[in-house]
């Protein structure tokens, strides 16, 4: 079942009086339980596709369903009631309230929302076992500013899950983190694709891409092709798949 | 390159760029006007004495033959330069009338002619007033001003069996008996007018003259007419000068409200600045990665700044001349206050505030130092450019997250509201200082330290029985008015008793020390009803209590003796105690009530008053209070609060002001809500895309932004209100001091209108400012996290 449905989806920006087209009749869909990268060279549209299929920015012209609801149609306040519940962000920069401990970084989306109907002991405990799942309890108490960047991007997953979307959106996730630190927040979104969250990432790294079930490639507004990787078996494959992504991509102009 | 560097800097941070200079406009503003109003009021008053010619002492007289008792008295004195007289007619409401109806001014008056004339007289525009055609009559202007009268009205003037219609032509400020407390309405007319009236020989009308004199001795001129039966009143400039306290009380309030404007134009430039330059971080991390020095980067800074600086002072001098004007209007309507050095001193604060902020911007760039190119490179977000730490935890509390997340930014960095609350608190203490001042000039406790008692009515009636009791000195008749008074009242079943106090003017004597003073006896009261602040009241007819000042005068103390020259001849007096009165300045004797009263020294009185017999309860005082107004029209029945208003006068002007410093503390409230809020949604761009990108709608992001504002608008509120008496008293209680209230004086903290009402009208001031500000909000993207540094 198809969560999410583009079609003919164009974004325009006007800047300086001239018509910037960003995205051009984009059509695709993302069924449940799938992890989809965009892959692009810069300008070509991928962060901008990502953020107005989430409803984060307004579509010039097109369709776009999340959840059978047409993004376009809903109001401000439900527009962002639907990211509140159903939808996870997870940016490059990792941006969090510089005045909030982590652990009230992460369950500030729960207080906010009214969909789980939970005592704060409650809310609190469920930011705790999902920093626990994510290896970063001990940070809980800290500020902010006494985290490294990969603590800090495992954080913002706990934030994204902390109200148990149905899909995660992923904007470079591992673009600000060296590759350990890559690898280990890579696992854990890969963990939780195979518990059954839909997450669409955008990223330039091949190995992070390897590791989703469908890359799609963005050229100037356009879908350029699509690769279906299926879901990863087993690691020791996980060279193989990287290597037969990287092919298709140089086949792409990549 | 530099140039460059400024133009896109200016370009590319509009928004800051242009709250900084609206800061400097009002900085600018708000300084040049506020000293150049400084300047002017306290130099107002010394300026308008010397260009009205003032003398340096001045002596009103009664009976036309003064003129020659007089000259003889001070024609040899040596140390006299100038002498001269106006010639006058005293008069009283019944004097005047209007359509019919009685003119009550509130006060004596007097009738005198422009030709006689020793000193210079200003219309209200402050131009001198040369001439008073036949036909035509001149009011001093706070007369004028107490009733309903306007220039072109018709007076009726009747003198004795004499009746004249006469024109109001202008108002008129009156340097030497213009002020509250000199309490005399001058009435001036044509030569020939006047001569009609002055030529005539009723027994019942009191005629005088005013002297005028330039003396390098006032002290002998003091015991010369100390030595004169008939001086209604003498004075040197000096209390000429004092008398204009209630004048100064609000020229006073001014320069408070002119030294808050100045506070509050630093702070919120500081603010600003420091606020923009903790911007800059990323351009002079990148600055200094590619090598630029410190020097340069500080200089391109103050380039910056100066320029602003230069345009925004420019735009505040231009608009702090008309400002300044606005204000000055405000402050006086009896003294004349001309900004003849406004453009001078406006342009010197201009270029002060240019200097200042270069200063403030030269010890905001010493940052420049501690920044690295890291902070440029990690955009200042890993750690080692903030180090704010959450002080409450989100997971032990409960609700929504607006509320704790407004309060934990303020806990967090209370630095950065600081200049906000100190802003505040400094606009909500003037308004509450102004409320507990207007309306204790208003309460009814203030009637004891004007050397009455308290009582359930005050009447302005049969003011005609008080002068013919001034001029003919028979006690019969106050009594036979208070006796018809109750009466009166009886006939409409009001039982109580009439009263009335009595100023009579004796010489005073202790060892070497001599000089007039006014006294007090109260016709049907007792001494106990009198509130006396050391000693016990008197209790013998040869007792008396006297004022600080009056002990400091003769040098006498509790338990001294003191010799009161009568008609009868010098009596002794025991002094018992003191009290304080406002009446005279602080100058005043009370005597027992069976003291012998020598009435030939009866100068004149405040008011008859009643006091019901029978306790009545709150709601049959009201009805009887409406009862006695329908007897006797509303305006002559007042309450003792009304009654203190209608004799200190500045209740009103006070008021005026309160409304005034009321609408400017609200619009500096709004502008600082509005620029201070808007450099936090331009600092907190990036927060507020992600809070909307993680679900967040904008009204939560306005509430969080508003509660902040709220929760500062509060404890702004709760510290102003408990200053706002000690800080009445640090700043009142001295005015009251030099008018008499040697003790100070209780002040009437109405709860409601302290603590509540304006205090609410400031929060709401604040709430609506913030709220339409902070929905600029709603034009931040929630895509815009990623892209926001």
């Amino acid at each position: 079942m198809n969560i999410l449905e583009v079609k003919d989806l164009c974004k325009t920006y006007i800047i300086n009086k001239r018509q910037n087209n960003v995205l051009k009749n984009v059509n695709f869909s993302v069924s449940e339980g799938e992890m989809v990268a965009i892959m692009g060279p810069s300008g070509s549209g991928k962060s901008t596709l990502l953020y107005t299929v989430s409803g984060m920015d307004t579509l010039t012209a097109g369709e776009v369903k999340f959840c059978g609801k047409d993004i376009a149609k809903l109001s401000e306040k439900e527009l962002a009631g639907l990211r509140l519940d159903e939808m996870g962000f997870i940016f490059q920069q990792m941006h969090m309230l510089k005045n909030l401990t982590v652990l009230d970084n992460i369950i500030l989306p729960a207080t906010q929302s009214e969909k789980a109907n939970e005592t704060r002991k409650e809310t609190v405990q469920r930011g705790h076992d999902l920093m626990r799942k994510l290896g970063i309890i001990d940070i809980a108490d800290n500020d902010i500013n006494e985290v490294s960047g990969g603590q800090l991007q495992r954080a913002c997953i706990c934030r994204s899950m902390i109200n148990n979307p149905k899909m995660i959106f992923a904007d470079e996730p591992t673009g600000a983190l060296n590759r350990t630190s890559s690898d280990e927040v890579m696992e854990e979104l890969t963990k939780l694709n195979n518990d059954g969250t839909t997450i669409m990432l955008v990223t330039h790294d091949v190995k992070v891409a390897s590791m989703c079930t469908r890359v799609m490639y963005i050229v100037d507004g356009n879908i350029k092709g699509e690769y279906n990787l299926g879901k990863c078996e087993s690691s020791s494959l996980m060279r193989e798949r990287e290597r037969a992504l990287n092919n298709w991509l140089m086949e792409m102009g990549w | 390159m530099f140039l460059r560097i400024l133009k896109k800097d200016l370009k590319r941070k509009r928004a800051m760029n242009i709250i900084l200079l609206v800061f400097i406009i009002l900085s600018s503003l708000f300084v040049a006007s506020s000293v150049n109003n400084i300047y002017c009021v306290t130099n107002a008053l010394d300026n308008f004495l010397e260009i009205s010619n003032a003398p340096d002492y001045f002596a009103a007289i009664r009976g036309k033959d003064s003129i020659e008792t007089i000259t003889d008295k001070i024609s040899d004195v040596s140390e006299i330069t100038y002498s001269g007289y106006e010639r006058m007619i005293f008069a009283e409401k019944s004097n005047f009338s209007n359509d019919g109806e009685e003119i009550d001014f509130k006060n004596s008056s007097i009738i005198m002619s422009f030709g006689d004339a020793k000193t210079k007289y200003f219309d209200m525009d402050n131009e001198e007033i040369t001439d008073v055609k036949e036909g035509t009559v001149v009011l001093s202007g706070k007369a004028v001003e107490k009733v309903n009268i306007e220039t072109g009205d018709i007076i009726t003037v009747k003198i004795g069996d004499k009746s004249l219609d006469l024109k109001v032509a202008d108002s008129c400020k009156d340097a030497v008996l213009g002020s509250d407390l000199m309490g005399m309405t001058r009435f001036i007319m044509n030569e020939k007018d006047f001569e009609y009236f002055y030529d005539n020989d009723d027994d019942s009308v009191l005629y005088g003259s005013l002297w005028y004199i330039k003396s390098t001795d006032t002290n002998k001129l003091n015991s010369i007419f100390s030595e004169i039966n008939n001086v209604l009143f003498n004075a040197d400039r000096s209390t000429i000068k004092m008398a204009y306290v209630l004048d100064m009380v609000i020229a006073g309030v001014f320069l408070v409200i002119s030294v808050c404007l100045i506070l509050v134009a630093f702070v919120v430039l500081k603010f600003t600045i420091t606020f923009t330059l903790s911007e800059e971080f990323r351009e002079i991390g990148v600055m200094k990665a590619i090598g630029i020095k410190n020097t340069k980067i500080r200089c391109l800074y103050l380039v910056k700044y100066l320029a602003m600086a230069v345009a925004g002072s420019t735009v505040g001098f231009f608009l702090s001349i008309p400002f300044s004007d606005t204000l000055l209007k405000n402050v006086s309507k009896a003294i004349v206050i001309q900004g003849e050095n406004t453009f001078l001193i406006n342009l010197i604060c201009s270029i002060a505030v240019v200097l200042i902020i270069l200063l403030f911007c030269y010890a905001c760039t010493g940052k420049v130092k501690k920044l690295s190119p890291i902070d440029a490179i990690r955009n200042g977000q890993t750690g080692e450019r903030y180090s704010t730490k959450s002080v409450i935890s989100l997971s032990k509390t409960r609700g929504k997250p607006s509320f704790f997340m407004a309060l934990n930014d303020i806990l967090s960095a209370p630095k950065r509201f600081l200049s906000i609350i100190f802003t505040y608190i400094l606009c909500m203490t003037i308004v509450l200082v102004l409320v507990t001042t207007t309306n204790t000039l208003r309460s009814g406790e203030l009637v004891n330290i004007f050397g009455l008692h308290e009582s359930d009515v005050f009447l302005s009636i049969y003011s005609e029985d008080i002068l013919s009791a001034v001029v003919s000195g028979e006690r019969e008749k106050l009594e036979g008015t208070m006796t018809r008074l109750e009466t009166e009242l009886e006939e409409i079943g009001i039982e109580g008793e009439a009263s009335i106090e009595l100023f009579i003017k004796y010489n005073l004597k202790h060892g070497d020390n001599m000089f007039k003073s006014m006294t007090l006896i109260g016709l049907n009261t007792t001494t106990d009803m009198y509130i006396y602040n050391e000693g016990t009241a008197p209790q013998n007819p040869n007792e008396v209590a006297i004022t600080q000042l009056v002990a400091e005068k003769l040098d006498a103390e509790i338990g001294d003796t003191i010799i009161v020259c009568q008609e009868h001849g010098e009596v002794e007096y025991l002094v018992t105690g003191y009290y304080q009165s406002m009446n005279n300045l602080g100058e005043g004797v009370r005597f027992h009530q069976d003291a012998p009263v020598d009435f030939s020294m009866f100068y004149g009185s405040l008011s008859f008053q009643f006091d019901y017999t029978d306790s009545p309860d709150e709601k049959t005082k009201e009805e009887r209070f409406k009862q006695i107004e329908d007897l006797y029209g509303e305006e002559n029945v007042k309450t003792a609060g009304e009654f203190v208003a209608s004799i200190t006068g500045v209740g009103d002007a006070i008021d005026a002001i309160k409304y005034l410093t009321l609408g400017l503390v609200m619009v500096i409230i709004m502008l600082v809500t509005l620029l201070t809020e808007r450099s936090f949604i331009a600092k907190e761009q990036g927060e507020i895309a992600t809070l909307k990108a993680i679900g967040f709608n904008t009204s939560s992001v306005v509430a969080w932004h508003t509660l902040r504002f709220v929760i500062i608008g509060v404890v702004s509120s709760i510290i102003a209100v408990l200053i706002s008496t000690p800080v009445t008293n640090l700043a009142i209680t001295p005015v009251f001091k030099m008018m008499g209230a040697a003790y100070g004086v209780n002040y009437d903290v109405n709860l409601l209108e302290v603590a509540v009402i304006y205090p609410a009208i400031l929060l709401v001031t604040t709430i609506i400012s913030s709220v339409l500000t902070s929905l600029y909000t709603k034009t931040i993207k929630p895509s815009q996290a990623s892209s926001i540094e």
